[in-house]
């Protein structure tokens, strides 16, 4: 299906929530929960903090569904909206410990170089305390730019940013990844 | 052997940047360092930590819909309806409305020009009525406090008024005109025609609180309130009591009283002149010239009985 019939079915459906059509707005939730969450837990290193702020944001994107602009993705205008929302939560400092032991493995092609893939599976507690040390903005430009597949110019208009400011965001964040990973080396912690 | 290559070069390569020959002397590069390679796994690592789905299912939607007012739209509101349309609507809306603002706006001005000119004037006066009430109190502007101590310091002459000498009174001289007062004090708030006189009146603040002029906009009559400070020669002035009035200019040619507290005193001079002292509670609290020209004015009075010939 592509993005255009995408766009117009959530459009509709969203047409039809205005209506008081709850069944319709269900079908949206369904539909973009899995996403959302995988989205927020990528963030927040933390099941409960990803499952409250994604209920949070479908909680908020109903009650401001008039606000939506069938233009963009309903997506595009999700994302927003969890953006806010987790923003918004990390300004109060209300999250939970991250658990970096439930992470999931990350599946990693290292075929050239077999002996620094065993290391690393050693570290990974190691190297999601670095990826988590990015501030929530890095994180969110990093996030939407590989899980998302999204361009520069959307992840942009997600963040209420430049393409070019979303650009160096990304940069900026594998530049400090790689610093911090230099003083671990030193530290000969890796 | 120190590493050449900085992180900038190692990004570039991890994302695929660099021209094919330098892809491949890194690829040989990596092979032999540590760090290098350590780094370029651990960006593919953190990209496809960012990249994979999460196994299991999370729903959350249970949650979600209970927690949601069911009934928000059903009831679809105009409110409601007018936000979707404008927010779908945003890049017309944008250029709708300020046109159809400036069109309403150019409406209403070509429509009520007069009113508006009269509201602007108003303001206007009413702002100058406030600058004279702070020239009252002085202040370290030179040009404000010369003209606040002229009313302070003024000092009239009542007699050189009623032997037709020469007479300045609130800064004005007697012969003057319509605009010289409303240039000095604003434009008065109330206009009242007669067939042979007209009325000008201040309501608040300002020096002068009454004027009335003949069809040639010559000034009749002027009275002062009670902010005016400056006094006669013989010392009367705002609040004098009605004992020292009395006692400067004796018992005046013609008198009004009313049932209440108020009385006006008429003290008549040559050419029809007339200089008037307002008493309330037996104090002075406004006072004023008139130059009766045509008699028509005191006459008018003492046939209604309004005031008495008091001699």
């Amino acid at each position: 299906m592509n993005l255009y019939k995408q766009k117009n079915i959530d459009a509709v459906l969203v047409e039809k929530a205005l209506k008081g059509d709850t069944e319709a707005f269900s079908k949206l939730v369904h539909k973009y929960e899995y996403k959302l969450y995988c989205f927020l837990y990528k963030i927040t290193f933390s099941k409960e903090d990803a499952e409250d702020l994604c209920q949070e944001t479908f909680i908020r994107a109903y009650n401001k569904l008039y606000k939506y602009d069938d233009r963009w993705a309903f997506t595009t205008w999700l994302y927003k909206m969890a953006i806010n929302v987790s923003n918004n939560s990390y300004k109060k400092k209300k999250h939970s410990t991250c658990s970096y032991d439930e992470v999931p493995d990350v599946q990693c092609d290292l075929n050239d170089l077999p002996e620094i893939a065993f290391e690393i599976k050693d570290n990974r507690k190691q190297f999601f305390k670095l990826i988590n040390s990015l501030s929530f903005e890095q994180k969110t430009a990093v996030c939407l730019r590989y899980f998302h597949d999204l361009a520069y110019k959307d992840i942009g208009h997600i963040m209420n940013i430049s393409q070019d400011a979303a650009r160096m965001k990304v940069q900026r964040a594998k530049n400090i990844l790689c610093e911090k990973l230099d003083q671990l080396i030193k530290k000969g912690v890796i | 052997m120190k590493c050449k290559y900085d992180n900038n070069y190692i990004i570039a390569y991890n994302e695929g940047q660099l021209p094919d020959a330098e892809t491949e002397e890194f690829k040989e590069h990596v092979k032999t360092c540590d760090r290098c390679a350590k780094k370029i796994i651990f960006l593919t690592y953190t990209e496809n930590y960012f990249r994979q789905d999460i196994e299991g299912k999370h729903t959350i939607a249970d949650n979600v819909m209970a927690s949601i007012d069911n009934s928000r739209y059903s009831k679809n509101t105009i409110l409601t309806k007018a936000t979707v349309i404008i927010n779908r609507n945003k890049s017309v809306c944008k250029t709708v409305f300020p046109v159809t603002a400036a069109i309403l706006l150019a409406v209403l001005v070509l429509r009520y020009n007069s009113l508006i000119i009269d509201m602007k004037d108003n303001f206007v006066a009413s702002i100058k009525q406030i600058e004279i009430y702070k020239e009252d109190k002085p202040d370290n502007n030179s040009e404000t406090q010369n003209e606040a101590n002229v009313r302070i310091n003024e000092t009239f002459s009542v007699q050189d008024f009623l032997e037709g000498k020469e007479f300045v009174f609130a800064g004005l001289p007697v012969d003057i005109e319509e605009n010289d007062v409303i240039n000095k004090y604003g434009k008065p708030q109330i206009y009242h025609s007669g067939e042979s006189f007209e009325d000008r009146a201040y309501t608040d603040n300002s020096i002068i609180s009454y004027f009335g002029v003949d069809i040639n906009n010559k000034v009749k009559n002027l009275k002062v309130s009670n902010y005016y400070k400056g006094s006669s020669s013989k010392g009367i002035k705002i609040n004098s009591s009605k004992e020292d009035l009395l006692e400067a200019y004796g018992s005046p040619d013609y008198v009004y009283e009313n049932e209440n507290t108020n009385e006006e005193t008429y003290y008549y001079g040559e050419n029809e002149r007339y200089f008037i002292f307002h008493l309330e509670n037996n104090c002075i609290n406004s006072m004023g010239w008139l130059v009766d020209d045509d008699n028509h004015y005191i006459s008018m009075k003492l046939d209604a009985n309004i005031i008495k010939y008091n001699k």
